[in-house]
């Protein structure tokens, strides 16, 4: 790589590190630590939402998703706009006016100890995972980039988010958050601006390329549990997925508990909702725009460089074959998208239909020839192939001018740490309050607190590096996150919505968790078919009957009227 | 010099521009999702063949 970008990469790095150890003021107090001492303006707030959850995984996973699968992907999101309102009106008085630390304190106020200790135990398994598979989402693109050891990767992006999230507690993850979002939506912006340059048709002719092969088919009306990607699922599942990760999760939860006010923190949350699915669509739209740009320049068969290179010493010959294949699918391929844009250009519409055609056909063909090519590196590596997350950071390295590939390269990393920083800064929260501080030692200093809380951060982010090194191969990163978040989350959900409601009990609660995440791992293994997106709403909706049938069942008296009343009058 | 008495009027007018900063953040957040919609909608009616 050009000596220019290291230094763009290497001196955001060196910035943000400096800059997060710098906002480690007033953090020797508990409060300070986890929370900012509730002083957070809403936009910072708003924007530390949007970055903790715009991973790497959106830059890497998501832009390859739209290079292979188009906009469809965008549906996903649909239901977080809805979720953010209900969140506005509901959880997020309640979980601020009880002045917690996490999300799961509020449970045992409401309920008791054990429903708290299980679901704060569910998320810092669920998280802790999903903290590792972020931090291999930026390993990936290292080791494609520079065939470094993916372990050696992992630590160079997992180490500086862990140090300043260490020193700095909450207050400097999101002031940190809030420079790298400016960072990481200037590199959308760019890239995508640099592209419609590189391609040599007009952007009206670019999306009607891109538009023949589907990849600009957003909204599928079909209702299907089976399929993820549907306006019904988004809409409805993803309204559920939402209201749990950012109504329960820790992650999200912390932000806005920092917020000045429950107005403040109402509205960061919309802040959030405002840019969450344009941003996606562009992210997409990303994707969209470097399989038209590959029209034009032939890619390589295998993004993957390390299959590849595999691929090609264990069967030269086969593969040399697809290959040649493949040239000549290209070559053909795009003369008809060139043809194409000819026939549109002076109006001929029958000629670019005719030309529509032999570029569908010829792009089938590719793509039947790269099925076969991902097969025989399966085949040949023993590890499942996703080329996916290889097409963005191959593109970066080979296309993108000098300057902006080291601009993207910092926006990767910056989306990474942020996700990561924000992670383990409420992993190390809810370790502290929800158990050490719970169950451990209830009376200690503040600073003792403090101490035990940057320990428990160097901890996760340890683990969370262990983790990363083996998810390389976990398939398509974004859909392994959603996943392991999905066993739980519904379930979760559907304690915080039973807290909501007076005749709901402690037993109840504590037996339909038990009950929900039973049903969705019941569903998940016997109906595998059906999307995880789904599994959210079966595990809410699971939980809230089987806790007031439970709570009906066994009547009151498990919740004093204090801490009922209390959970019920928010400030 | 803000005295005892007078402390509670810059809390509620904080308060009330809180609130409206809400409803106006709220009616814009639903005005730009349906905008990014309807062009997702015309991208696709407009591209896909």
């Amino acid at each position: 790589m050009h000596w220019l970008n290291w230094v763009i990469v290497v001196g955001w790095l060196t910035y943000v590190v400096i800059h997060g150890l710098r906002r480690s003021t007033g953090t020797k107090q508990i409060e300070g630590y986890f929370l900012a001492n509730r002083s957070l303006p809403w936009w910072a707030v708003g924007l530390s939402v949007m970055a903790t959850q715009l991973s790497a995984v959106t830059m890497i996973g998501t832009t390859g998703q739209g290079a292979t699968d188009g906009m469809r992907f965008v549906q996903f999101y649909f239901g977080l706009p809805l979720a953010m309102v209900i969140l506005g009106v509901t959880l997020v008085p309640f979980l601020h006016g009880a002045k917690v630390y996490t999300a799961y304190e509020y449970l045992e106020r409401r309920f008791d100890a054990k429903t708290r200790s299980l679901t704060a135990f569910l998320f810092l398994v669920s998280r802790g995972m999903s903290c590792g598979t972020i931090i291999a989402a930026p390993a990936v693109v290292f080791s494609a980039i520079f065939g470094w050891p993916v372990s050696l990767s992992v630590a160079v992006i997992g180490v500086p988010a862990v140090l300043y999230t260490m020193v700095g507690g909450v207050q400097a993850v999101t002031w940190v958050d809030v420079k790298q979002m400016i960072l990481i939506v200037t590199a959308i912006v760019a890239v995508t601006v640099t592209l419609l340059v590189q391609i040599p048709v007009s952007p009206s002719d670019a999306l009607h390329i891109a538009g023949a092969t589907g990849r600009l088919h957003v909204f599928d009306f079909s209702f299907s549990l089976t399929n993820t990607y549907t306006f019904w699922s988004g809409l409805i599942g993803g309204t559920f997925l939402m209201l749990s990760y950012f109504g329960t999760d820790q992650s999200q939860v912390q932000r806005y508990l920092a917020a000045k006010s429950v107005d403040e923190a109402r509205t960061s949350l919309l802040i959030s909702a405002y840019w969450k699915i344009p941003l996606q669509a562009m992210v997409l739209l990303i994707g969209v725009l470097v399989f038209v740009f590959y029209q034009f320049q032939r890619p390589p068969l295998l993004f993957n460089p390390a299959h590849e290179k595999a691929v090609r010493i264990a069967q030269p010959a086969a593969y040399g074959l697809l290959e040649s294949r493949y040239a000549a699918d290209l070559v053909t391929r795009e003369n008809a998208a060139r043809v194409v844009a000819q026939a549109r250009d002076r109006g001929d519409n029958a000629g670019a239909a005719v030309a529509m055609q032999t570029f569908r056909e010829r792009d089938d063909s590719a793509t039947a020839v790269r099925t076969e090519a991902l097969a025989m590196a399966e085949k040949v590596t023993g590890q499942p192939s996703k080329d996916v997350n290889y097409i963005i950071p191959r593109f970066v390295i080979d296309h993108l001018p000098i300057g902006l590939a080291g601009l993207f390269i910092a926006a990767v990393i910056a989306a990474a740490m942020n996700a990561i920083s924000g992670e383990l800064n409420s992993l190390s929260t809810t370790s502290v309050i929800d158990f050490y501080r719970r169950w451990i030692r209830a009376d200690a200093p503040d600073a003792h607190f403090v101490a035990v809380s940057r320990v428990a951060t160097g901890m996760w982010g340890l683990f969370a590096c262990v983790v990363a090194t083996y998810a390389v191969n976990l398939g398509s990163l974004i859909e392994v996150v959603n996943r392991f978040g999905s066993f739980f989350y519904g379930s979760i959900l559907g304690v915080f919505l039973l807290a909501m409601i007076p005749r709901a009990r402690a037993a109840g609660a504590f037996v339909g968790l038990l009950s929900g995440m039973l049903v969705v791992g019941a569903v998940n293994f016997g109906r595998p078919a059906v999307s995880f997106l789904w599994h959210n709403v079966i595990g809410a909706v699971t939980v809230v009957v089987v806790g007031l049938v439970i709570s009906a069942i066994l009547g009151g008296g498990l919740v004093d009227e204090d801490s009922s009343s209390s959970a019920r009058a928010p400030s | 010099m803000t005295t005892p008495g007078t402390s509670r009027q810059p809390m509620a007018q904080t308060t009330d521009v809180s609130r409206r900063r809400f409803r106006i953040t709220l009616f814009s957040v639903m005005s730009v999702q349906v905008i990014t919609l309807v062009i997702l909608w015309l991208l696709q009616q407009r591209f896909s063949a």
